[in-house]
Protein backbone atom coordinates (compact mmCIF):
# COMPACT_ATOMS: atom_id res chain seq x y z
CA UNK A 1 0.00 0.00 0.00
CA UNK A 2 1.76 3.19 -0.80
CA UNK A 3 1.30 6.62 0.36
CA UNK A 4 -1.59 8.07 -2.24
CA UNK A 5 -0.81 11.59 -0.96
CA UNK A 6 0.84 12.29 -4.60
CA UNK A 7 -2.15 10.56 -6.77
CA UNK A 8 -2.18 12.60 -10.29
CA UNK A 9 -4.77 13.28 -11.97
CA UNK A 10 -4.51 10.99 -14.51
CA UNK A 11 -4.18 8.36 -12.10
CA UNK A 12 -7.81 9.97 -10.82
CA UNK A 13 -8.72 9.69 -14.17
CA UNK A 14 -8.10 6.12 -14.53
CA UNK A 15 -9.47 4.93 -11.44
CA UNK A 16 -12.31 6.54 -12.33
CA UNK A 17 -12.50 5.14 -15.70
CA UNK A 18 -12.61 1.71 -14.19
CA UNK A 19 -15.09 2.07 -11.66
CA UNK A 20 -17.43 3.20 -14.25
CA UNK A 21 -16.60 0.42 -16.48
CA UNK A 22 -17.47 -2.33 -13.75
CA UNK A 23 -20.34 -0.87 -12.46
CA UNK A 24 -21.77 -0.64 -15.96
CA UNK A 25 -20.45 -4.35 -16.65
CA UNK A 26 -22.23 -5.19 -13.41
CA UNK A 27 -25.32 -3.32 -14.60
CA UNK A 28 -25.72 -5.04 -18.09
CA UNK A 29 -24.52 -8.49 -17.29
CA UNK A 30 -28.26 -8.70 -15.24
CA UNK A 31 -29.78 -8.74 -18.98
CA UNK A 32 -28.08 -11.81 -19.83
CA UNK A 33 -30.40 -14.73 -18.44
CA UNK A 34 -28.18 -17.77 -17.31
CA UNK A 35 -29.72 -20.50 -18.32
CA UNK A 36 -29.28 -22.60 -14.85
CA UNK A 37 -31.64 -21.13 -12.30
CA UNK A 38 -29.43 -21.16 -9.05
CA UNK A 39 -28.88 -18.19 -6.85
CA UNK A 40 -25.49 -16.04 -7.34
CA UNK A 41 -25.01 -17.58 -10.84
CA UNK A 42 -23.97 -14.67 -13.17
CA UNK A 43 -21.26 -13.93 -15.59
CA UNK A 44 -19.41 -11.77 -13.02
CA UNK A 45 -18.13 -9.80 -16.55
CA UNK A 46 -17.32 -7.03 -13.18
CA UNK A 47 -14.25 -9.32 -12.43
CA UNK A 48 -12.98 -8.50 -15.99
CA UNK A 49 -12.30 -4.77 -14.22
CA UNK A 50 -11.45 -5.86 -11.08
CA UNK A 51 -8.45 -8.48 -12.26
CA UNK A 52 -7.90 -5.72 -14.39
CA UNK A 53 -7.15 -3.32 -11.90
CA UNK A 54 -5.05 -5.55 -9.60
CA UNK A 55 -2.60 -6.50 -12.99
CA UNK A 56 -2.19 -2.53 -13.53
CA UNK A 57 -2.65 -0.82 -10.63
CA UNK A 58 -1.69 -3.33 -7.86
CA UNK A 59 -4.42 -4.56 -4.63
CA UNK A 60 -4.95 -1.42 -2.88
CA UNK A 61 -6.38 0.33 -5.69
CA UNK A 62 -8.12 -2.84 -7.00
CA UNK A 63 -10.26 -3.46 -3.11
CA UNK A 64 -11.14 0.06 -3.30
CA UNK A 65 -12.73 0.48 -6.81
CA UNK A 66 -14.26 -3.10 -5.93
CA UNK A 67 -15.76 -1.98 -2.64
CA UNK A 68 -17.02 1.31 -4.37
CA UNK A 69 -18.40 -0.92 -7.13
CA UNK A 70 -20.58 -3.03 -5.03
CA UNK A 71 -21.70 0.31 -2.78
CA UNK A 72 -23.06 1.69 -5.55
CA UNK A 73 -24.54 -0.23 -7.75
CA UNK A 74 -26.55 -2.06 -4.62
CA UNK A 75 -27.65 1.59 -3.69
CA UNK A 76 -28.25 2.43 -7.76
CA UNK A 77 -29.73 -0.90 -8.87
CA UNK A 78 -30.64 -2.78 -5.83
CA UNK A 79 -31.20 -2.89 -2.26
CA UNK A 80 -29.20 -3.21 0.83
CA UNK A 81 -29.35 -6.96 1.07
CA UNK A 82 -27.58 -7.28 -1.78
CA UNK A 83 -24.96 -5.17 -0.60
CA UNK A 84 -24.29 -7.57 1.77
CA UNK A 85 -23.84 -10.71 -0.65
CA UNK A 86 -22.38 -9.12 -3.21
CA UNK A 87 -19.68 -7.99 -0.78
CA UNK A 88 -19.49 -11.28 0.86
CA UNK A 89 -18.36 -13.04 -2.06
CA UNK A 90 -16.42 -10.26 -3.81
CA UNK A 91 -14.48 -9.92 -0.59
CA UNK A 92 -13.41 -13.67 -0.41
CA UNK A 93 -12.50 -13.99 -3.94
CA UNK A 94 -10.71 -10.72 -4.09
CA UNK A 95 -8.23 -11.65 -1.15
CA UNK A 96 -7.70 -14.87 -2.61
CA UNK A 97 -7.11 -13.37 -6.09
CA UNK A 98 -4.72 -10.48 -4.56
CA UNK A 99 -2.86 -13.11 -2.47
CA UNK A 100 -2.57 -15.90 -5.13
CA UNK A 101 -1.39 -13.18 -7.62
CA UNK A 102 2.08 -13.52 -5.74
CA UNK A 103 1.97 -17.23 -7.02
CA UNK A 104 4.71 -17.68 -10.04
CA UNK A 105 2.71 -20.45 -11.92
CA UNK A 106 -0.73 -18.48 -12.02
CA UNK A 107 -1.01 -15.71 -14.91
CA UNK A 108 -4.41 -14.07 -15.26
CA UNK A 109 -6.20 -16.19 -16.30
CA UNK A 110 -5.79 -18.52 -13.27
CA UNK A 111 -6.77 -15.77 -11.06
CA UNK A 112 -9.61 -14.94 -12.15
CA UNK A 113 -10.18 -18.57 -12.15
CA UNK A 114 -9.91 -18.39 -8.56
CA UNK A 115 -11.64 -15.03 -8.29
CA UNK A 116 -14.66 -16.85 -9.62
CA UNK A 117 -15.14 -19.74 -7.77
CA UNK A 118 -14.04 -17.89 -4.81
CA UNK A 119 -16.81 -15.62 -5.49
CA UNK A 120 -19.24 -18.37 -5.44
CA UNK A 121 -18.28 -19.68 -2.56
CA UNK A 122 -18.74 -16.91 -0.83
CA UNK A 123 -22.02 -16.15 -1.94
CA UNK A 124 -22.72 -19.93 -0.88
CA UNK A 125 -20.98 -19.39 2.38
CA UNK A 126 -22.99 -16.47 3.83
CA UNK A 127 -26.52 -18.13 2.31
CA UNK A 128 -25.21 -20.47 4.38
CA UNK A 129 -24.72 -18.74 7.44
CA UNK A 130 -28.05 -16.52 7.14
CA UNK A 131 -30.51 -19.45 6.90
CA UNK A 132 -28.61 -22.27 8.46
CA UNK A 133 -29.61 -24.93 5.76
CA UNK A 134 -25.92 -26.90 5.70
CA UNK A 135 -27.32 -28.80 2.61
CA UNK A 136 -27.03 -25.94 0.65
CA UNK A 137 -23.60 -26.84 0.52
CA UNK A 138 -25.10 -29.65 -2.23
CA UNK A 139 -24.21 -26.42 -5.26
CA UNK A 140 -20.87 -26.35 -4.19
CA UNK A 141 -19.88 -28.54 -7.13
CA UNK A 142 -22.34 -27.19 -9.39
CA UNK A 143 -20.61 -23.47 -8.30
CA UNK A 144 -16.95 -24.58 -8.63
CA UNK A 145 -17.29 -25.82 -12.70
CA UNK A 146 -19.94 -22.06 -13.00
CA UNK A 147 -17.08 -20.20 -11.47
CA UNK A 148 -14.06 -22.42 -13.48
CA UNK A 149 -16.10 -21.44 -16.58
CA UNK A 150 -16.84 -18.00 -15.99
CA UNK A 151 -13.14 -17.38 -13.95
CA UNK A 152 -11.30 -18.71 -17.23
CA UNK A 153 -13.73 -16.55 -19.92
CA UNK A 154 -13.55 -13.52 -17.85
CA UNK A 155 -9.57 -13.52 -17.39
CA UNK A 156 -9.16 -14.21 -21.29
CA UNK A 157 -11.48 -11.15 -21.35
CA UNK A 158 -9.27 -9.27 -19.02
CA UNK A 159 -6.37 -10.54 -20.34
CA UNK A 160 -6.92 -9.41 -23.95
CA UNK A 161 -7.85 -5.71 -23.14
CA UNK A 162 -4.86 -5.70 -20.15
CA UNK A 163 -2.67 -6.47 -23.74
CA UNK A 164 -3.88 -3.41 -25.33
CA UNK A 165 -4.10 -0.85 -23.20
CA UNK A 166 -1.10 -1.64 -20.37
CA UNK A 167 1.04 0.49 -22.43
CA UNK A 168 -1.09 3.75 -22.02
CA UNK A 169 -1.55 3.53 -18.20
CA UNK A 170 -0.39 6.20 -16.36
CA UNK A 171 1.86 4.24 -13.56
CA UNK A 172 1.68 5.00 -9.99
CA UNK A 173 4.86 7.27 -8.88
CA UNK A 174 6.80 5.11 -6.31
CA UNK B 1 -1.53 -18.72 -19.67
CA UNK B 2 1.18 -20.55 -17.61
CA UNK B 3 1.20 -24.23 -16.15
CA UNK B 4 -0.17 -23.35 -13.45
CA UNK B 5 -3.36 -22.02 -14.59
CA UNK B 6 -3.57 -25.22 -16.60
CA UNK B 7 -3.41 -27.44 -13.52
CA UNK B 8 -5.71 -25.59 -11.34
CA UNK B 9 -8.77 -25.68 -14.01
CA UNK B 10 -8.39 -29.08 -14.36
CA UNK B 11 -8.30 -30.00 -10.85
CA UNK B 12 -11.19 -27.92 -10.03
CA UNK B 13 -13.47 -28.99 -13.07
CA UNK B 14 -12.35 -32.38 -12.19
CA UNK B 15 -13.44 -32.27 -8.63
CA UNK B 16 -16.45 -30.39 -9.83
CA UNK B 17 -17.79 -32.77 -12.12
CA UNK B 18 -17.31 -35.58 -9.78
CA UNK B 19 -18.57 -33.77 -7.16
CA UNK B 20 -21.90 -33.49 -9.51
CA UNK B 21 -21.88 -36.82 -10.83
CA UNK B 22 -21.43 -38.07 -6.94
CA UNK B 23 -24.55 -36.40 -5.55
CA UNK B 24 -26.37 -36.86 -8.58
CA UNK B 25 -26.10 -40.62 -8.33
CA UNK B 26 -26.65 -40.50 -4.24
CA UNK B 27 -30.35 -40.51 -3.44
CA UNK B 28 -31.99 -39.20 -5.91
CA UNK B 29 -35.55 -38.68 -5.29
CA UNK B 30 -37.17 -36.22 -2.78
CA UNK B 31 -39.92 -37.18 -0.35
CA UNK B 32 -40.82 -33.98 2.15
CA UNK B 33 -39.92 -30.69 1.89
CA UNK B 34 -38.78 -28.72 5.25
CA UNK B 35 -39.11 -25.17 5.43
CA UNK B 36 -37.34 -23.35 7.85
CA UNK B 37 -36.78 -19.62 8.74
CA UNK B 38 -33.23 -18.82 10.57
CA UNK B 39 -32.15 -22.30 10.79
CA UNK B 40 -35.56 -23.19 12.75
CA UNK B 41 -37.90 -25.76 11.27
CA UNK B 42 -41.47 -24.12 10.40
CA UNK B 43 -42.85 -27.30 8.81
CA UNK B 44 -42.52 -30.44 7.03
CA UNK B 45 -44.18 -31.49 3.76
CA UNK B 46 -44.90 -34.30 2.53
CA UNK B 47 -44.34 -33.94 -1.65
CA UNK B 48 -47.02 -36.43 -2.24
CA UNK B 49 -49.69 -33.99 -1.33
CA UNK B 50 -50.52 -31.05 -4.09
CA UNK B 51 -51.03 -28.26 -2.10
CA UNK B 52 -49.71 -24.21 -2.16
CA UNK B 53 -48.05 -23.11 1.25
CA UNK B 54 -48.11 -19.52 2.63
CA UNK B 55 -44.78 -18.71 4.69
CA UNK B 56 -45.02 -15.55 6.86
CA UNK B 57 -42.24 -14.01 8.53
CA UNK B 58 -42.10 -12.21 11.82
CA UNK B 59 -41.13 -8.87 10.14
CA UNK B 60 -44.06 -9.07 7.36
CA UNK B 61 -42.06 -11.40 4.53
CA UNK B 62 -44.46 -13.79 3.03
CA UNK B 63 -43.30 -16.22 -0.06
CA UNK B 64 -45.83 -18.83 -1.52
CA UNK B 65 -44.77 -21.91 -2.34
CA UNK B 66 -46.67 -24.78 -4.36
CA UNK B 67 -46.04 -28.20 -4.36
CA UNK B 68 -47.67 -30.16 -7.49
CA UNK B 69 -46.84 -33.50 -9.05
CA UNK B 70 -43.69 -33.68 -6.47
CA UNK B 71 -42.07 -30.35 -7.64
CA UNK B 72 -41.86 -27.57 -5.55
CA UNK B 73 -41.62 -23.92 -6.93
CA UNK B 74 -41.84 -20.37 -5.31
CA UNK B 75 -44.02 -18.48 -7.01
CA UNK B 76 -43.85 -15.42 -5.04
CA UNK B 77 -42.32 -13.62 -2.51
CA UNK B 78 -42.39 -9.97 -1.01
CA UNK B 79 -38.79 -9.77 -0.82
CA UNK B 80 -36.74 -6.97 -2.77
CA UNK B 81 -34.37 -9.26 -5.25
CA UNK B 82 -36.89 -11.89 -6.27
CA UNK B 83 -33.85 -14.59 -6.90
CA UNK B 84 -36.44 -16.95 -4.94
CA UNK B 85 -39.28 -16.97 -7.18
CA UNK B 86 -36.65 -17.09 -10.40
CA UNK B 87 -35.18 -20.06 -9.31
CA UNK B 88 -35.95 -23.04 -11.20
CA UNK B 89 -38.43 -25.67 -9.63
CA UNK B 90 -36.83 -28.05 -7.29
CA UNK B 91 -38.02 -31.75 -7.15
CA UNK B 92 -34.30 -33.91 -6.19
CA UNK B 93 -33.27 -34.49 -2.64
CA UNK B 94 -31.23 -31.77 -1.10
CA UNK B 95 -32.18 -29.30 -3.59
CA UNK B 96 -33.60 -25.99 -2.30
CA UNK B 97 -34.69 -22.53 -2.94
CA UNK B 98 -33.67 -20.06 -0.46
CA UNK B 99 -34.85 -16.75 0.13
CA UNK B 100 -32.08 -14.87 2.14
CA UNK B 101 -33.66 -11.29 3.05
CA UNK B 102 -36.73 -13.52 4.47
CA UNK B 103 -33.73 -16.00 5.91
CA UNK B 104 -35.94 -18.91 4.57
CA UNK B 105 -35.01 -21.78 2.85
CA UNK B 106 -36.70 -24.67 1.77
CA UNK B 107 -35.21 -28.04 1.45
CA UNK B 108 -36.43 -31.36 -0.21
CA UNK B 109 -35.26 -34.64 1.64
CA UNK B 110 -35.92 -38.14 1.64
CA UNK B 111 -36.17 -40.70 4.56
CA UNK B 112 -32.55 -40.84 4.69
CA UNK B 113 -31.83 -37.50 4.41
CA UNK B 114 -33.78 -36.44 7.30
CA UNK B 115 -32.33 -37.61 9.74
CA UNK B 116 -34.03 -38.54 12.93
CA UNK B 117 -36.25 -35.77 13.63
CA UNK B 118 -39.81 -36.05 15.53
CA UNK B 119 -40.84 -33.41 13.34
CA UNK B 120 -44.48 -34.13 11.79
CA UNK B 121 -44.75 -34.58 8.26
CA UNK B 122 -47.74 -32.44 6.99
Amino acid sequence: MRRFTKITVKEIAQYGCLLAFTMIVSYVEVLFPMPIGIPGVKLGLANVAIVLCLYLFGAFPALVINVLRIILCSFLFANLYSLWYSLAGAVLSFFIMALCKRIKNFSMIGISVLGGVFHNIGQLLIAFLITEVPVLMYYIPVLIIIGTITGFINGGLAKIIYDKIHKYIVKPES
Amino acid sequence: MKKGDIILILILLVAGVIGCVALLLLNRDGAYVAVSIDGENQGVYSLAKDRELVIKTEDGGENVFVIKDGVVDMISSNCPNQDCVMHNPISDNNESIVCLPHRLAIVIYNEKTVGETDATVY
